[in-house]
């Protein structure tokens, strides 16, 4: 019985496999979680489940095919943010004249030195590129992120990570000059800093890796990055220009108060709230639920003009609290954080009930510690959503000096051309903030937001 | 209906050798069960049979036919899985079906090339599945409205449809309870029975492997420890992890020393001597460490003192009601006992033992192996 | 007799201090969700003359009115054009990353990164960013979208669309990761190839997940608003107007009253929308288990 055994009927080019589910229990509260680079978006241990039945050819070639319409899908999505950065880069008049829009001709270079720009902005400058490094070494190091004793484990980390904050500063010092003199050896000091930096990170790289491909591709992308990120951010003209002009260092405290303020209010109020509706028992508990759901269909969109007069009648606008009122309270956070005070185990609640503690100690002292990670993913949600926040405060401030981040933007819109550039890059500094807390908090952000999608 | 066969196959994670060597060779209609304990590699290999794992190294050969590079679906096996994989949305006549939607069968024959089947064609066979595992009356149910019994039929049934040339099933009975798990061991022995197909049959559970198989493979970190019958492995393991993974409860294992000295030649252990089976007699020499093993089911009170091989310091006695475990040491190590009926013993005090010497092993304390 | 029944059931202690607990959130939705809803329907009865200075009740004809105008009609059909050009392109676009992404590749996590990281872009810097993505002097796209009332409408739902792609991934990819590895090996020994796996598995598996992101992206296209003040204003001749828009714009003393028509308009639409939603689609979502 001959079976045909020939793959002459493709059964599709690219093949996909099928990851075991993500599955990390961090808590007695776990949600469904997903996670991003920190920890494996659910990449299991099985193998591809159909690629083995081909040969190999057939095999590398699916596998450089799937590698294909990932790098053309990334580039779709990043491409908007890619090219408005090169565009910001350079001022347009100049390249407007060249006629070649995505040449960065002329960027304007800062003529400086690591040291010059003030004590505070020195300070910031190396502190980034500190905790960018350490951030660097311990990823590669694999583990948990953020887990300092690694460098007491293995020293040669923490020696990778001073040794790289040396060669950066050294090394990128003269490139400013040069670029900014348009001198022709730019390139080339360019190229030397790239093998520095990527030398100091292979130090830490090649302790933890498992082969030396992967450790000197690692260090090579590692010097590249690093220096790039310097060379653009710390020496192109456009940022400190952009910021002085649109005025972005109040507006961004603005911002920064703001994030802060609300998010420190619904984390009380929804906390307190979630406490009731999960271990205190009192009458009307589902018709006060449906209260806190309705919420849900009142968006500030519909209810903006009532909330906008209430506001001007009290003469708060202008004000913090005429800005963070309407969003002390958050049912979406009540619901989350109610979730995970249910993952905590009735015999807890018992065998405190036992030893003496009243409810607001259990609070305290149990139900927060142990929901710990539904908590953090509400922070960090609650705080990104306060920093992007453009509605309300459009609506109720006035004066331009107590503009949000997010609404000076609209004004650097409508500038002349000439200075189109700066709106662009004004744009990218508001957007860094929330693109930190992404890198650091994914697991959070994406724990909060497929609580409500994804049944656990 | 096929065989299935290893020749030198190995399966390596990254830096983890899951299967490390493994020569096999399955026969046709045979229900062989592989054995072992987590992670041992049983499962790996089975899934390499189904094409869900490639071999790194090795061929796997379904009949005579090498299908290390054959897509899943065209090797004709089935697979029945650990959670049975129902499709949860599609009913159970449609989870039964669906092996047969696309893939090709021979049904014209073995020399005729293989094509779909035809709804009727396709109907029949699932009512005939549905049939022999009494799924009728489930037919239009999805499998969220089974109970854990009734899907693991339709996962059978699902397996059953496309009759393959082998059926791989993956601890189908470890998701259900004590009792239904007993029902279903007896019931798949007869189907297999019936329908006389090859089975390989992954498990941890030697009871079902002792029960079920025609012949058991036992591994242990990705290696073949022994290949035999149920009753090879029972009577002669092949080595101390097999000795001590098959029976319940495992054979006792003392460290001991061979001796010939005063007259009649034994194992020499602290709190005794085991006799020896006499054809090894001849193959020791004075002095050479032992690792002596002997069953519980084996060990018996000694009726005369001259009798006596070890005495056992018992430390405590479960009665079960037609068999009496007695928990003790000779000479420090832990030893069981399993005696018939009621026995009369205090903890704290010693219990007499004896054993036939054909009933005693002996192995090499360093490798393991068994000594013969 | 009451207090009885009272004390059996719940201790007055334990109430007062939920109450307690409970009373900064309520104060907060009473005072900036449910009382100004109920000030707008009220307010929704009043047309104002002479700049606000005179306030004459008309009950439920100024809604009959508004509701019913064209201008009213046009900022609707604005709002749902938005939602039309969003959500199908952003539910698609979400499922074709996950997809992408939901592999086992060197580097896949690196891919992932990229896809979810445009959750970190707010309406503004989208916004902005696309203002001078699209810009036709200084763009690296010159094209005349923002200026053209027919493909201003497009331009501006571009921004949304890849505003939420970050959103729609990492929502689906974590549905995609909850199907079970066993369900579609199984479907790979029966025959089914990759496209079938996903047409015909693992998509009806994931569709309660795929029901949430639909309501969640329609809600978030009918308050379109940022991103039409910031690209184009309202423009080019009002073609982008959508309600919240228009609503933004009502806020005078002179057309409050239909400002809060048109507010309480927006909730209904909304509300019926999602509700249409669930009621159609929730028949053929699948939940397991």
């Amino acid at each position: 019985m001959a079976i045909d055994a020939r793959p002459d009927e493709p059964v599709g080019p690219a093949q996909p496999t099928a990851p075991a589910p993500a599955a990390e229990a961090e808590s007695a509260a776990a949600l469904g979680e997903v996670t991003l680079s920190g920890a494996a978006l659910g990449v299991g241990p099985r193998a591809a489940a159909v690629t083995v039945g081909r040969s190999p050819l057939r095999r590398t070639v699916g596998m450089i095919g799937q590698y294909a319409v990932l790098v053309a899908l990334a580039v779709v999505v990043l491409a908007p943010i890619a090219l408005v950065l090169i565009q910001a880069l350079s001022s347009p008049i100049r390249y407007i004249a060249a006629g070649l829009p995505l040449h960065p001709v002329g960027i304007d270079w800062k003529d400086r030195t690591w040291w010059s720009g003030g004590a505070a902005s020195v300070i910031l400058r190396s502190l980034v590129i500190l905790v960018a490094l350490v951030w660097l070494q311990l990823r590669v190091a694999g583990g948990r992120i953020w887990e300092l004793s690694r460098f007491r484990e293995r020293p040669v980390l923490a020696l990778a990570v001073a040794a790289g904050w040396v060669a950066v500063v050294l090394t990128t010092n003269p490139i400013f000059a040069a670029l900014a003199d348009g001198s022709s050896n730019a390139p080339a000091l360019v190229l030397v800093a790239v093998l520095v930096v990527g030398a100091t990170q292979l130090i830490g790289f090649q302790a933890g890796a498992r082969s030396w491909w992967a450790a000197l591709i690692l260090a090579a992308l590692a010097g590249v990055g690093l220096v790039a990120v310097v060379v653009i951010c710390f020496g192109a003209a456009v940022w400190t220009d952009a910021w002085t002009r649109a005025d972005l260092g109040p507006a961004m405290v603005q911002s920064l108060i703001l994030t802060i303020l609300i998010t420190a209010a619904q984390l009380v109020t929804a906390t307190l709230a979630a406490y009731a509706f999960t271990f205190l028992r009192f009458p009307l508990k589902g018709l006060l639920f449906a209260f806190f759901l309705g919420t849900l269909l009142l968006p500030l969109e519909v209810t903006l003009l009532a909330n906008e007069y209430t506001v001007r009648q009290l003469g708060w606008t202008d004000t913090y609290q005429g800005l963070v009122a309407p969003f002390a309270a958050s049912a979406f956070g009540t619901f989350l954080v109610r979730q995970g005070f249910r993952g905590v185990p009735p015999e807890i609640r018992d065998a405190a009930q036992l030893d003496g503690y009243g409810h607001l100690s259990f609070l305290w002292r149990f139900a927060i510690p142990l929901t710990r990670p539904v908590i953090a993913s509400f922070t960090v949600i609650a705080a990104l959503a306060a920093w992007n926040q453009y509605l309300w405060p459009r609506a109720i401030i006035d004066q331009a000096s107590h503009e949000t981040a997010q609404i000076r933007l609209r004004t650097l819109v409508s500038t002349e051309v000439a200075q189109s550039n700066q709106a662009i890059a004004a744009a990218l500094i508001v957007a860094v903030p929330v693109v930190l807390l992404l890198i650091a908090f994914q697991r959070q952000i994406i724990r909060g937001l497929t609580a409500g999608a994804v049944k656990g | 209906m096929a065989s299935v066969t290893f020749e030198n196959v190995s399966k390596r994670f990254d830096d983890v050798v899951a299967v490390d060597d493994l020569d096999l060779a399955i026969a046709d209609g045979e229900l062989m069960v592989l054995l072992g304990p987590s992670g041992c590699g049983k499962t790996t290999a089975l899934r390499m049979i189904a094409g869900l794992e490639a071999a790194t190294s090795g061929k796997i050969l379904i009949g005579d036919q090498v299908v290390n590079h054959v897509d899943p679906a065209r090797r004709d096996v089935s697979m029945v899985f650990q959670s049975y994989a129902l499709y949860p949305h599609m009913t159970v006549q449609r989870n039964i079906e669906s092996p047969l939607l696309i893939r090709r069968y021979p049904v014209d024959g073995p020399d005729r090339p293989v094509r779909k089947l035809s709804k009727a064609e396709r109907n029949e066979r699932v009512a005939e599945a549905a049939r022999v595992l009494d799924l009728e009356p489930l037919l239009q149910r999805k499998p969220a409205a089974l109970s854990g019994g009734q899907r693991q039929r339709v996962a059978l049934a699902r397996a059953f449809v496309g009759r393959p040339k082998a059926f791989l099933m993956d601890e189908p009975l470890s998701n259900l309870d004590a009792k239904l798990r007993a029902q279903t061991r007896v019931e798949l022995v007869d189907l297999h029975r019936r329908i006389e197909t090859t089975v390989v049959y992954v498990t941890h559970d030697q009871v079902e492997a002792m029960t079920m198989a025609t012949r058991i493979a036992i591994m242990s970190n990705g290696r073949l420890q022994q290949l035999g019958t149920p009753r090879d492995v029972y009577d002669t393991p092949a080595n101390l992890f097999v000795a001590q993974f098959i029976g319940t409860p495992a054979m006792n294992c003392l460290p001991g020393t061979f001796t010939s000295v005063g007259g009649a030649a034994g194992i020499e252990v602290e709190g005794g001597r085991f006799p020896v089976p006499s054809k090894l007699q001849a193959r020791l020499e004075e002095g050479r460490p032992v690792t002596v093993g002997a069953r519980p089911e084996h060990l018996r009170v000694a009726e005369a003192p001259s009798g006596t091989a070890v005495e056992l310091q018992v430390r405590a006695a479960e009665w079960l009601g037609h068999e009496c475990l007695v928990f003790g040491s000779v000479g420090g190590e832990p030893v069981v006992v399993r005696l018939i009926g009621r026995v009369g013993v205090e903890p704290g005090g010693s219990l007499p033992l004896a054993v036939a010497p054909d009933d005693v092993h002996l192995f090499d304390p360093d490798s393991g192996r068994r000594l013969d | 007799m009451i207090a009885a029944w009272w004390h059996r059931r719940y201790s007055t202690r334990e109430t007062l201090l939920a109450l307690l607990f409970l009373a900064p959130s309520i104060a907060v939705f009473v005072a900036f969700f449910y009382r100004p809803f109920l000030n707008l329907v009220y307010w929704g009865t009043f047309e104002s003359r002479r700049r606000g200075a005179f306030f004459e009740s008309v009950g439920l004809r100024q809604y009959r009115e508004q509701l019913t105008s064209d201008d009213f009609r046009q900022g609707l059909w604005h709002s749902i054009q938005f939602v039309l050009y969003t959500v199908p392109t952003g539910l698609v676009l979400g499922i074709l990353l996950a997809v992408a992404a939901h592999r086992r590749l060197k580097g896949i996590k690196i891919f992932q990164a990229i896809f979810a990281s445009t959750i970190a872009s707010s309406v503004a810097v989208a916004s902005v960013v696309f203002f001078f993505f699209l810009n036709p002097t200084v763009g690296i796209f010159r094209v005349d979208w923002l200026n053209n009332p027919d493909m201003a409408m497009f331009a501006v739902a571009l921004s949304g669309i890849w505003r939420h792609l970050g959103l729609s991934f990492i929502i689906v990819l974590a549905g995609l990761q909850s199907v079970p590895d066993e369900v579609l090996e199984a479907a790979t020994l029966d025959g089914y190839g990759p496209v079938r796996r996903l047409l015909r598995i693992t998509l009806p598996l994931i569709s309660p997940v795929l029901l949430f992101l639909l309501v969640v992206l329609v809600i978030f296209g009918f308050q379109a608003f940022a991103e039409i003040e910031i690209l184009t204003g309202g423009g080019p001749a009002a073609s982008t107007e959508t309600l919240v828009f228009k609503i933004f714009r009502l806020n005078t003393p002179d057309s409050i009253g239909i400002g809060a028509v048109y507010s309480v308009g927006l909730f209904l639409v909304t509300l019926v929308v999602t509700g249409l939603q669930f009621a159609i689609l929730e028949r053929r979502v699948h939940y397991g288990d």
